[in-house]
């Protein structure tokens, strides 16, 4: 006998369909001569620059915004999985591949499809937060090694 | 793109080569009418025809919330703009993620588009920050090492286009950026004295490395760069320690009348001026360069109330020609750059100051000047008139023969302006020129 189709929990599929695309509309940047929109999902993260912000793409390109890191978090407080890492940076958890100790004791996380040595370093304030939103344990947190120097080439660098 | 998928919309049956095939809305970039039926860009590059009519297909993918009016007969996927930029006469060109042909944004149908890209402009970014544009705009970039000891191998992996040729005009920009952020760092010492030359002799041994030095003139190249960076408000040229000649004096008590002449003979005799009624003078030698500019207005800025903003009569001895009116006209539009925005043009040498007897001995044709092209005299003949509607041009000194006419005119044009009206004496001070 075929068993009835359970209803889906609206709520369990929103945060299954978030972790693959933003809420978010595309975000508009400045490029020389026009306005460009980046799609929310397709950001890495963005950094914080002389001047403004510059958002770090999937494939590594910076755009630019005027804003101040703290009016852009406002702008994202609707996608979740945008995390104020620290002072001068928000990642996009869904872009976030590794989590790495360097050899001066800075957690710092790598990103899908950016160069491995492009990192951006989770401020120890907000560590305790991205380690429940990554569901990093205290086992895995623990297994982190400090890495030989040279190995980051850190945003912010 | 999962994107695409998740606002789709709706499903449309478009003509494929042989029969229907069904299109995901998001998949369209944009359709337009083509005859009695749409047609439709594809974001792969494709575009397919409708077997229904453009009205049709327009209501069913507007009613997807996902399409905008661009044009009369043509609307877009507003989801899927990849960039803005503005065209003439407020259109704008929408290009596209993946291979859809750009299209163009009528300015009739912004608001729309504004409204549901979520951006209070199409122009640029809001908050904008304009010197920053202007960097990226110049391309320039931080660069670790100081520009004026890269190797040539460097020079060229920095400042060359897609060829490899080298980009002078780059090289020079980022090189005065450069230097300008390790003076305000501390790190370099401001030239103290020095003139936009003494610039030009520290990057050209950098593009004489790149073999750039002969063909072009690039202390032009820098004069240029540097005036667009101070212009855009990059750096000043004060921060590099430069000066200028400073043919210019700043008035103490009508500092907000400025009386410009044009030729730098003409500054002796108009300190005169300066001396009776107190106003501000400048002999620019021609347009005024940049850094006479920002030198003049910021000591101007210094000396004139918020209420003498209002207006600033710039009565201007300069010839009654095309190339005068150039100084004038450049000198308003510098001033307007360094946020002194209303002024008012008041030209001494003009046909009315003049009897039939002394236009006829004084006046030039305007034809075959060299200064000047056949365009800028018929657009200059239709604003002034020329001399009896002919292009004919007078010389300041045609009216500088007879300097107590200068004076009788400069009080006659000046008179409303000034505040204070006696101040010191003519007497005083050596006018002759």
């Amino acid at each position: 006998m075929p068993t009835k189709p359970r209803p889906v929990d609206p709520d369990a599929l929103y945060n299954a369909i978030l972790k693959l695309v933003s809420p978010l509309k595309p975000v508009p940047c400045q490029a020389v001569g026009s306005m460009i929109f980046i799609n929310p999902e397709e950001i890495a993260f963005i950094t914080a620059v002389p001047g403004g912000l510059d958002i770090v793409d999937l494939n590594n390109a910076r755009w630019k915004r005027f804003d101040t890191l703290t009016a852009l978090a406002e702008k994202f407080k609707d996608d979740p999985l945008f995390f104020k890492a620290s002072r001068s940076e928000i990642i996009n958890l869904r872009q976030v591949r590794a989590l790495h100790m360097t050899a001066t004791g800075t957690r710092e996380v790598s990103f899908k499809s950016l160069p491995a040595d492009v990192r951006v370093s989770i401020a120890d304030s907000s560590y305790a937060a991205f380690k429940k939103a990554m569901g990093i344990s205290a086992k895995a947190d623990a297994s982190l090694k400090f890495e030989p120097e040279g190995r980051s080439r850190n945003a912010k660098k | 793109m999962l994107r695409n998928s998740l606002d789709a919309g709706t499903f449309l049956a478009l003509a494929g080569p042989e029969s229907p095939v069904i299109i995901n809305s998001g998949d369209i970039a944009h359709a337009w009418r083509e005859g009695t039926i749409a047609a439709a860009a594809l974001l792969d590059g494709s575009v397919l025809k409708s077997y229904d009519s453009f009205d049709d297909i327009k209501k069913t993918l507007l009613k997807t919330g996902l399409f905008i009016q661009i044009q009369r007969s043509a609307i877009a996927n507003f989801r899927k703009i990849k960039t803005v930029s503005p065209l003439a006469k407020g259109n704008y060109l929408l290009t596209f993620i993946g291979q859809a042909a750009p299209v163009e944004l009528n300015a009739a149908y912004t608001a729309e588009a504004k409204k549901l890209l979520e951006v209070k402009k199409l122009d640029h970014v809001e908050p904008f920050d304009r010197p920053t544009y202007w960097l990226m705009k110049e391309n320039i970039k931080h660069y670790q090492k100081l520009i004026y000891l890269m190797t040539k191998e460097e020079l060229l992996k920095n400042f060359s286009d897609s060829a490899g040729n080298p980009i002078i005009s780059r090289l020079i920009a980022n090189f005065l950026y450069q230097f300008a952020l390790r003076i305000r760092a501390g790190e370099a010492e401001p030239l103290e004295g020095g003139n936009v030359r003494s610039l030009w002799y520290m990057i050209k041994p950098a593009i004489s490395k790149l073999g750039a030095l002969e063909g072009s003139d690039h202390y032009k190249t820098l004069s240029e760069v540097m005036a667009r960076l101070v212009t855009h408000k990059i750096v000043t040229y004060k921060e590099y320690g430069l000066t200028e000649e400073e043919n210019w004096i700043i008035g103490k008590t009508n500092p907000h009348v400025i009386l410009l002449a044009e030729k730098r003979s003409h500054f002796k005799f108009i300190q005169g001026f300066n001396a009776q009624y107190g106003i501000s003078i400048l002999a620019a030698g021609g347009i005024p360069g940049m850094i006479t500019m920002e030198f003049f207005t910021t000591a101007l800025k210094k000396a004139i109330t918020q209420s003498h903003l209002k207006e600033i009569p710039i009565i201007t001895l300069t010839d009654y020609d095309p190339a005068g009116d150039l100084v004038v006209s450049t000198f308003i539009d510098n001033l307007k750059t360094y946020n002194v925005p209303k002024t008012k043009f008041i030209r001494l040498v003009q046909p009315g100051v003049f009897t039939p007897e002394e236009l006829e001995a004084y006046k030039y044709s305007l034809v075959g000047e060299n200064e000047v092209t056949p365009a800028m005299v018929k657009k200059w003949l239709k604003k002034t008139g020329g001399i009896n509607g002919q292009a004919y041009g007078l010389e300041t000194d045609a009216l500088m023969i007879t300097p107590s006419k200068v004076k009788t005119l400069f009080y006659e044009k000046a008179a409303p302006y000034l505040k204070t009206i006696k101040y010191g004496s003519w007497k005083k001070i050596d006018t002759s020129y």
